[in-house]
């Protein structure tokens, strides 16, 4: 069932009455909301359980073990794409579902009575959903063509006749509709995308309850941020969520810097503001940052011989000295930060403008740095369970707006280790692969078959995986032209455990035009075309993300030509 | 019949202290065999005096210098005794707040047969009181803390299953989930390991 | 919190008191006795008839509050929270009584015999003295089977340590008019006294033996 107005009443009032589940995803905007929604219930004193699931799996586990519960499950960033129905659910219990995968499955939306969807109003009509009767089959129609039967007693030959025709026509009918639901369903699962991030949905619903606060604003923040950051979003839908949804909080909660005649207090405040798109660089020096930006990166082909020279070029022409790149950033006085970032600004000239966090005397955090923190200690090592990445998380997201002096050194510390090593990584794979040509055109899509081993803690985060596969693509298409109207299919081996399993993942034609601003992506409906074609195939399919698959290698081959042969056949 | 030996008279005795001193947080076994030694320590410094008692009466000494200090050994060598006795006593009974009443068996290979007694002894006692106060008796293992709020985040560290709180809701207790439940409810939890405290 | 007073009403009405006391007299005074406790360097007579009836209202407030099949929120948490103060300083109390108790049970139990002669408050509530004595007992077992029982008879008996209070300082603050003098030793001299005065809402640091007794009337409180 869709629930798309009045939350309050429909969804947390009814919530708040019994205890409730939630079972979350293992990503930063599920992170973000969950905290807003856990603190929502703090506030209510109503009982509640967190469980962090990987996959639907552990989904279907957990809703076995659950099967006595008479509560209310909320299923936050999972649960919408695949059927609801075939897995066996608590029958008492009643279940909603805050995701921002799209699209929906059908009959989580219409047959479902136990499971509620919860849409915004606007979105709605962005997801073209078909009209129930178009898609779900009436039963009626069969009942009373037996009720007919019965009580036909007409055996005559022109009532025979008669009624063999109305049968006909009827099965005609039928076979009409079902092809016509066959095209509709094809349409609307073609792609894949994410829609707005749940944590703005859920923080509305605080401010309907009156319970907004610095902090939720704060998560809320960081988990749009994530989506922008993972390639989720594009920065149209990024852009217009900060300036439609997010503008009512950022009045309230801004820094009172005219008021207080610039004194600072003890509360948190956030401001928004422009922001240069170069990931961490103010914890960082802003050579690293530059070179393992797309924009930097690809405008001075870094990755090549001549890369050198050209940053050279590029930053005498800019006006930045080499000294100042290659000091930390927090080294560089005021006046020259000012100076570098305005340069910079002009430069890149984007748009991007994000969330900070002033707290006392701390330094001023970005809302964009801490969800790539976040998102990376979630993300990694799989090794590690699913609960304690979670934890991991929460603690950062903690730690960010305490204001202890130990809480941001472990956050510069996630920065300067984890983060800038992912980004690193992911810099040196996209290098590798341009230099050595292993991506090589297959027919219909670009393939890149990953020969050495990357480390294996990030091999399985989709932050990582995404940045990686996109920023490659992107190089790949500025070396030589022509080359943005194929896809990207990329391929990387698991080691340890894993060994002899590939991860499989894929990135849409440069040329792509996006309507409505959203990322949609056909890459994973590919993918379970090809399990249906050859299920002899071992594919692992159990993250939420269906464009995001493990194969395993000796399959390798197989798969590659049945995936050429999808793309292909839908050209 | 010469006390020069090697060390002091009371060294055993110094030693069963050293060694509960030496351990603050674990307790050591029980150490039968020093105290053994120290015990008759004691009864040969006893009968030392007790033969020259005998002796004095019957006139044939009269030398009693050693007397006291062989009497101020021995009223040492008890306190020894039962400092380590009472030290270990002491240990045990935070046990029975700790654990409730059962040991692990890890603690109970380090006691001697009195002190399980003991143990299961005091453990009763404090029962008996704990049920005879009010209507319904008290459990004094709970609200070690002065309350600062009514629900407490905890992790279930294993599969405990069902659990039903205070107010009826019913919770189940799955490895590695995240819970929030009323703060009483959880306390005998905790003690057990079943839960622990998340922030 | 006027529900909880109408429910701490009915419940006393029905005891036989003698004297007529309302709930917040028994907080109160539960209070001053769990502070004065925690305070003081021996075990101070029992007030355990205070915990009873408070083990008795925490029960019928419980009773009440899981009738309520309203369920507004914000009423029962605040009784709640009541209810886990109130029970977590009766506890403590408990527990701070029976540690005191098993640190020195003879000499205790002493102690409760001796003012029981003398005509003062008892030491020990009935249950309290049960336990003291089957503690005792206990302990006596425990160290009979492990050392003393195997000493020559005349370092069997059980050490009993005694409390030097003289040396215990404590804060303590006056509660009452006209409490009169009390005499502290003077330090420069050890023969003579010195005569300290107490007038009411003053802070004194103060030799505990000096001001016990007054503690025990109620006349003063250890802070």
């Amino acid at each position: 069932m869709i629930l798309k107005e009045n939350f309050r009443q429909g969804f947390y009032d009814v919530i708040k009455r019994q205890s409730v589940v939630i079972i979350v995803a293992v990503d930063t905007d599920a992170l973000c909301t969950t905290m807003i929604l856990s603190h929502l219930l703090k506030c209510d004193d109503v009982p509640y359980t967190i469980i962090a699931v990987d996959g639907w799996e552990s989904i279907e586990q957990s809703l076995l073990d659950l099967q006595d519960q008479k509560t209310s499950i909320i299923m936050i960033n999972c649960g919408a794409t695949r059927s609801l129905s075939r897995i066996q659910l608590p029958p008492a219990a009643t279940i909603y579902i805050i995701d921002s995968h799209r699209p929906f499955h059908i009959e989580n939306m219409f047959e479902n009575d136990q499971v509620n969807v919860l849409i915004d109003e606007q979105e709605l009509e962005e997801l073209r959903l078909p009209q129930p009767n178009e898609v779900i089959k009436d039963e009626s129609d069969d009942d009373t063509d037996d009720d007919e039967e019965d009580e036909e007693q007409e055996s005559s030959y022109e009532g025979r006749m008669e009624k063999i025709q109305r049968k006909a026509i009827k099965r005609e009918e039928a076979r009409l509709w079902e092809r016509r639901r066959q095209n509709l369903l094809w349409t609307y699962y073609e792609s894949t995308w994410n829609g707005a991030p749940s944590c703005v949905r859920l923080l509305e619903l605080a401010a309907e309850l009156n319970r907004t606060s610095a902090e939720m604003m704060w998560f809320a923040a960081v988990g749009l941020n994530s989506a922008f950051i993972d390639r989720l979003i594009s920065i149209e839908m990024y852009t217009s969520i900060c300036i439609d949804r997010m503008r009512p909080f950022i009045h309230k909660f801004s820094p009172r810097n005219i008021v207080n005649q610039g004194k600072q207090d003890d509360q948190l405040h956030i401001s928004f503001g422009k922001e240069l798109p170069l990931a961490l660089y103010s914890h960082w020096d802003l050579y690293s940052a530059m070179m393992i930006d797309e924009y930097f990166s690809i405008k001075t082909k870094n990755w090549t011989q001549r890369g050198d020279v050209n940053i050279r070029h590029l930053l005498a022409s800019l006006g930045i000295t080499l000294a100042e790149t290659r000091q930390k950033f927090e080294a560089l006085s005021t006046e020259q930060r000012n100076v570098v970032t305005d340069i910079l600004e002009k430069e890149i000239d984007s748009s991007f403008a994000t969330f900070f966090a002033h707290l006392g005397y701390c330094a001023k955090l970005s809302a964009a740095d801490l969800a790539r923190g976040i998102s990376v200690r979630m993300e990694m090592p799989k090794t590690k369970k699913s609960m304690d990445r979670f934890m991991c998380g929460t603690q950062l997201l903690r730690s960010s707006i305490s204001g202890a002096k130990s809480h941001r050194f472990n956050i510069q510390q996630t920065f300067e280790t984890v983060c800038q090593r992912t980004l690193l990584v992911s810099w040196k794979t996209m290098a590798a692969a341009i230099n050595q040509s292993e991506i090589i055109p297959n027919g219909p899509y670009y393939l890149f078959s990953c020969t050495r081993p990357i480390d294996e803690e990030m091999i399985e985060s989709r932050h990582f995986l995404y940045n990686t596969t996109n920023f490659m693509l992107r190089s790949f298409a500025s070396m030589k032209k022509g080359r943005t109207a194929k896809p990207l299919i990329a391929m990387f081996p698991l080691t340890a455990e894993k060994q002899g399993w590939l991860v499989v993942t894929g990135v849409m034609p440069l040329a792509t035009v996006y309507e409505d601003s959203l990322l949609k992506t056909c890459i994973g409906r590919a993918f379970e075309r090809v399990k249906k074609m050859a299920p002899k195939l071992r594919i692992t399919n159990d993250t939420f993300d269906s464009d995001v698959i493990q194969l395993k290698s000796e399959d390798r081959t197989k798969f590659i030509d049945c995936l050429q042969a999808i793309f292909e056949g839908s050209n | 019949m010469t006390e020069r030996e090697n060390g002091g008279i009371a060294d055993k005795a110094l030693q069963l202290v050293l060694e509960m001193k030496r351990n603050p947080d674990i307790l050591p076994p029980y150490n039968a065999e020093l105290v053994r030694s120290c015990l008759h320590k004691i009864d040969e410094l006893y009968k030392l005096n007790a033969d020259i008692v005998a002796e004095m009466r019957a006139g044939k000494q009269n030398d009693y210098s050693l007397l006291q200090p062989r009497i101020v050994a021995m009223y040492h060598i008890r306190r020894c005794l039962c400092a380590y006795i009472n030290a270990r006593k002491d240990r045990i009974r935070s046990f029975r707040w700790k654990y409730g009443g059962a040991l692990p068996s890890s603690i109970r290979n380090a006691l001697c047969e009195a002190e399980i007694e003991f143990f299961n002894e005091y453990s009763s006692t404090l029962a008996r009181f704990q049920g005879s106060l009010g209507d319904n008796g008290v459990n004094l293992l709970l609200h070690v803390e002065p309350p600062k709020s009514l629900f407490v985040q905890v992790r279930a560290l294993e599969n405990y299953g069902d659990f039903e709180t205070s107010d009826g809701t019913l919770v189940v207790l799955m490895k590695d989930s995240l819970h929030s439940l009323p703060r009483q409810d959880c306390e005998m939890l905790i003690r057990q390991g079943i839960l622990e405290i998340a922030n | 919190m006027e529900e909880s007073t109408s429910s701490f009403h009915e419940n006393l009405e029905d005891e036989e008191e003698e004297e007529f006391v309302t709930p917040d007299v028994v907080m109160k005074r539960m209070c001053e006795s769990w502070q004065n406790e925690l305070a003081s360097p021996c075990l101070l007579p029992s007030k355990m008839e205070l915990v009873e009836i408070l083990l008795d209202q925490i029960q019928g407030m419980e009773e009440n509050i899981g009738r309520q099949s309203d369920k507004v929120q914000l009423r029962i948490s605040v009784h709640r929270m009541e209810l886990q103060r109130v029970s977590y300083m009766t506890s403590d109390y408990i527990r701070c009584r029976l540690q005191k108790i098993e640190s020195n049970p003879r000499y205790y139990l002493n102690e409760h015999n001796r003012r029981i002669e003398e005509g003062q408050t008892e030491l020990l509530s009935e249950l309290e003295l049960k336990f003291a004595t089957e503690y005792a007992e206990a302990e006596a077992q425990l160290f009979g089977k492990t050392v003393l029982g195997f000493m020559p008879h005349a370092l069997q008996k059980m050490p009993v340590p005694v409390d030097d209070l003289n040396v215990e300082m404590v804060y303590a603050r006056v509660l009452e008019d006209d409490v009169g003098n009390v005499s502290i030793p003077d330090w420069t001299d050890p023969n003579s006294e010195v005569i300290i005065e107490l007038e009411k809402d003053t802070v004194h640091l103060i030799p505990f033996t000096s001001i016990r007794h007054l503690v025990e009337e109620g006349k003063m409180i250890l802070l």
